[in-house]
């Protein structure tokens, strides 16, 4: 399997995600490492260099029905903070940047930015007639809860350009516990995406509709995620990871033109070993 | 002449037959020699084994958690071995009940579940004498170490 072939598949997802706000993320690395109410970000950094291999259920977008459901690959997992600045790129809660401004006995507040990623004929061949759908950036406040084993997040954010301008939202809950060494985790969540960010990258609008994409108006949506996964040490650098991921979709997104199919149900799974520097 | 003849080969053969007993006797007196540092070598390497080594070990010697602050789970295996029959404990330094005591052995072997969230030393000694005959250590390790929280603070730029 290419590496582009896997990170098509890692944008597709990460894009079916992003801008629907059903990503499990946000919290599963603090989960998997166990963070508590003694653990806060503190100047320094991470870096992980491993290989991984992904499987999804379903292919997002049309034109690529051939595409394999499966792939491998390298992971870079890498993440600074500096006075209260941080930066994190994971293969388990994607690409997040904020600042982190007060943190109690129980919670931390950040301010985050991230990115939703465009469509355009890059992703699919098939979209060589459309409009393309630009990458944004996201701007928003997140509050993140520490309870024994259990780690609460709420968080709201905003993305806008010259054509939309509309919020997410998303509540997560999760868990871990210890079986020996083998540490696994749960996560649930709910996300909500407006009408405004759905409707212009799943729409299709009078100028661009065709034969091949059919007019389309999409509203608001929520979703539904959950995370199953597990976290084992092979040695004092080396860990393994795996998670199977669920999402529900709303049908506002499995009705689109763009999709290759109608499917409201998406499981994917990925599990890598990486060095941990 | 033929006289003369004969007593030189007479002579000559005479000569190389000392010759001949003297290289016979170097080559018996080194290979007396060679046989007694043999058996002089082997002697003494028998006296070594039968001299047993005291020790105590563990395998494995290290158990990796994922975090600091994790119990580390491990089964283990701890042999040990001295060189006199006698009544021996293994226990864990600092622990007061033994793990297990043997009765006139000189050596034995004791699997268990290692379980902990920091490095232990176990120790064999005498049943009627705390002093250490012989330690191995079980080393904790884990890939993501603590972070420490601050409580309560407002950063500011």
């Amino acid at each position: 399997m290419s590496k582009y072939t896997y990170t098509k598949l890692t944008a597709a997802l990460l894009l079916t995600l992003c801008s629907q706000s059903i990503l499990a993320s946000g919290i599963t690395r603090d989960i998997r490492e166990s963070a508590n109410t003694e653990d806060a970000r503190e100047d320094g950094g991470y870096f992980e260099l491993g290989v991984g291999v992904y499987v999804t259920n379903t292919i997002i977008f049309k034109g690529n029905e051939d595409d394999k459901k499966y792939a491998v690959g390298p992971q870079i997992n890498l993440g600074y903070q500096w006075k209260g600045l941080f930066i994190d790129i994971n293969d388990d809660d994607g690409f997040v940047f904020g600042y982190n401004a007060l943190n109690t006995d129980h919670w931390s507040y950040d301010i985050v930015g991230g990115s939703i990623f465009g469509i355009d004929s890059d992703v699919s061949d098939d979209f060589v007639s459309l409009r393309k759908r630009e990458s944004v950036g996201t701007i928003g406040i997140r509050a993140t809860g520490f309870y024994n084993k259990d780690i609460f997040q709420f968080e709201v954010k905003r993305a806008s350009n010259d054509d939309f301008d509309g919020l997410q939202a998303s509540v997560l809950a999760g868990t871990s516990w210890q079986y020996r060494n083998l540490n696994t985790h749960m996560v649930v969540g709910l996300h909500y995406s407006a009408e405004d960010i759905n409707d212009y990258y799943w729409g299709v609008n009078s100028e661009e509709a065709s034969d091949e994409f059919e007019e389309y108006k999409v509203s608001a949506s929520t979703t539904f995620s959950t995370e199953l996964g597990i976290t084992y040490p092979i040695s004092e650098s080396w860990v393994f990871r795996s998670k199977l991921n669920y999402v529900y979709g709303s049908d506002e997104f499995s009705n689109s033109p763009l999709r290759a199919d109608d499917t409201q149900h998406f499981l994917s799974a990925r599990a890598t070993v990486s060095y941990v520097f | 002449m033929t006289i003369k003849i004969t007593k030189q080969a007479e002579q000559t053969k005479q000569y190389w037959m000392k010759k001949r007993l003297s290289l016979i006797r170097i080559i018996f007196v080194m290979s007396l020699s060679f046989t007694t540092t043999n058996l002089f070598a082997e002697t003494k390497y028998e006296d070594a084994s039968n001299e047993k080594a005291t020790y105590l070990t563990v395998s494995p010697e290290r158990c990796v958690a994922l975090r600091q602050g994790q119990i580390c789970y491990q089964n283990i295996v701890l042999k040990w071995q001295t060189n006199n029959k006698g009544d021996y404990c293994l226990s864990v330094e600092g622990s007061n009940k033994p793990l297990r005591c043997w009765s006139n052995f000189y050596q034995g072997r004791f699997e268990m579940d290692f379980q902990s969230k920091q490095s232990r030393r176990f120790v064999l000694s005498a049943k009627n004498n705390s002093a250490e005959i012989a330690g191995a250590e079980v080393i904790v390790a884990w890939v993501y170490s603590n972070k420490k929280r601050r409580r309560t603070s407002w950063r500011l730029f």
